[in-house]
């Protein structure tokens, strides 16, 4: 009992301190950070998509909301990386995808504009 | 002393038997309801454009898209097993299987999708970790002591909880020590929705205090706050019986705050579920005195007693009536609730209803448990028919159609929501616009 308390314990005094020693600080799911300061700015995102037609990549806007449901949009506008990643990766289904970015417009919690930034993404295989 | 030692004088000390008690059946009773209150009307986002991402990598792997009824499904599932162990059913061996197999599907209810990411949620589920852990004699089978006195019990899956509460606040005051919590940033951003704090900052501006004081006092309250109840929690951790002075100071300090702390986040409106309720129940049940907990379980018992008495000789044809009563009531929850995997809750229930049979128990024990699981069926079907839970559920599923460019279904989606609206509130208008956007002949 005791060893089996002591391990339970210990994990859940471990999977936060990941948060704290590693590079995803977007991720604060497990680390008890309910109301953090990441979590007080306010951010929209925008999404671009180049696709290859007749040889040609064209770019154009995505209207997200059309495509995937809003919670899923505010996890981008949140930068939460396995979203990010999924996200792309979904796009990059489509064959005529070639590759794709995603800009993120914040403010902070007192109401500043923080810089943009940008994520870019090429579908593996595609030119 | 070396830190095992520690461990085990926290986690094997003497607890009152009154207090665990109340915490098993107040937070399953709790959790039934935010099942169904708070989580089911979401269900309608699952599956939605195909995307998913589970909380764990191995889970996208393992399981299918998850939709809507698979949603809902595990939800009814859990609410009905919840509500189950909140009236003490079912007993014997399968109990443990319950209360195992609702840690599993409401864990899984939230690492499905990230969809749902509150963390309050992972909280609930190292409660009923905690909980599925506990051992009879400690649970609900157990003596909780007469009025006069407590009753104390070795409830090391208590105490392990203690610890992991006093853990949740620690990271909270840490997450909290940044700069824009402390000098009062975040505390601003909060009020800028609605200006609760206004009051509060008025007052203090006209006492003389400067803006910038108001808020770096204000971020440093919430900060100190998350301290004092992790170290009240670890308190009662290393000295549960509360012979300490020390001890039963900052318990008393740790619930004045954690009360102070969760109905000031509820005063604020932070959109937080039902996660304030329940840290004030742990709060009353764990840092609070025993007394009214004795009392609460002492009545309780009685009453199981009395009612233990009245069926031990009844015979078959009460247990056949009861039965046939579920059935009938399966049918009917499947009918009356327009959800999708409706049906899940009369199937658990009547699982619930069957395990006396698997276990063996007494002809009076078979007919307590059927009929307590016919109070649980009804008590369920009447949450979901009698609230908003229908009227959101298809609201919210009209708003997304709405947004993915499907107006025909958001249409069926509004109409159906209308038919479940509160008399304040309707989807009326939001209905009108979009068939406003449809090709004439479609209106």
């Amino acid at each position: 009992v005791l060893a089996l308390a002591s391990v339970a314990l210990l994990v859940q005094l471990l999977v936060p301190m990941t948060y704290y020693v590693g590079e995803a600080s977007a991720d604060e799911r497990f680390a008890w950070r309910m109301f953090s300061s990441r979590r007080a700015e306010t951010c929209t995102v925008d999404a671009w998509e180049t696709r290859s037609e007749a040889g040609e990549g064209k770019t154009s806007r995505l209207r997200l909301s059309a495509l995937i449901h809003r919670a899923w949009i505010h996890g981008l506008s949140r930068r939460r990386p396995a979203i990010v990643a999924r996200y792309f990766q979904w796009r990059c289904e489509s064959e005529a995808v070639t590759s794709l970015r995603l800009v993120r417009h914040c403010r902070s919690a007192t109401g500043e504009a923080l810089p943009d930034d940008a994520i870019e993404h090429r579908c593996l295989g595609r030119p | 002393m070396t830190a095992s030692n520690l461990m085990g004088r926290g986690l094997f000390g003497s607890v009152e038997a009154a207090r665990t008690l109340a915490l098993e059946r107040l937070v399953y009773g709790l959790l039934a309801f935010d099942l169904l209150v708070e989580m089911a009307p979401h269900g309608s986002r699952y599956g939605v454009g195909g995307m998913n991402v589970a909380h764990f990598g191995w889970l996208d792997a393992l399981q299918p898209l998850p939709t809507g009824a698979t949603y809902l499904a595990v939800v009814f599932a859990s609410a009905v097993l919840s509500m189950g162990l909140a009236l003490g059913l079912p007993r014997g061996h399968g109990g443990a299987l319950s209360r195992w197999a609702l840690f599993a599907l409401y864990t899984y209810a939230w690492a499905m999708s990230q969809l749902d990411s509150y963390q309050h949620h992972v909280f609930l589920s190292i409660v009923l970790f905690a909980l599925a852990l506990t051992e009879r004699g400690a649970g609900p089978s157990g003596d909780g002591g007469a009025p006069r006195g407590p009753i104390w019990v070795c409830a090391w899956s208590y105490q392990m909880l203690m610890a992991s509460i006093a853990i949740v606040y620690g990271y909270t005051g840490l997450s909290k020590m940044e700069e824009p919590w402390r000098m009062g940033d975040v505390l601003i951003r909060i009020n800028a929705s609605d200006g609760r704090l206004e009051p509060f900052r008025e007052f203090a501006l006209s006492a003389g205090l400067g803006e910038e004081t108001f808020w770096w006092i204000g971020g440093h309250l919430v900060v100190a706050a998350q301290w004092v109840i992790a170290l009240a929690y670890l308190a009662v951790f290393f000295d549960p019986q509360r012979q300490r002075r020390a001890t039963r100071l900052l318990a008393l300090a740790g619930l004045l705050t954690a009360l102070g702390f969760h109905l000031g986040a509820e005063y604020l409106e932070l959109r937080i579920g039902w996660f304030s309720v329940y840290m004030i129940l742990l709060a009353l049940i764990s840092l609070g005195p025993g007394a009214p907990w004795r009392l609460a379980v002492s009545k309780a018992q009685t009453l199981a007693q009395r009612v233990a008495r009245a069926t031990d000789g009844a015979g078959t044809a009460p247990t056949v009536v009861a039965l046939l009563a579920l059935g009938a009531a399966a049918l009917a929850s499947a009918s009356l609730v327009s959800l999708p995997a409706a049906v899940a809750i009369g199937a658990v229930a009547l699982c619930l209803a069957a395990a006396p049979w698997v276990f063996e128990a007494s002809g009076g024990e078979r007919l307590r448990v059927a009929a307590t699981a016919l109070v649980v069926l009804v008590l369920v079907t009447v949450s979901l028919t009698q609230g908003r839970i229908h009227y959101d559920y298809f609201r919210f599923l009209g708003g997304d159609l709405t947004r993915r460019g499907d107006p025909v279904a958001a249409l069926e989606a509004y109409g159906i929501a209308n038919t479940w609206a509160p008399e304040s509130e309707d989807r009326r208008a939001k209905a009108a616009k979009v068939r406003r956007s449809l090709p004439r002949s479609m209106r």
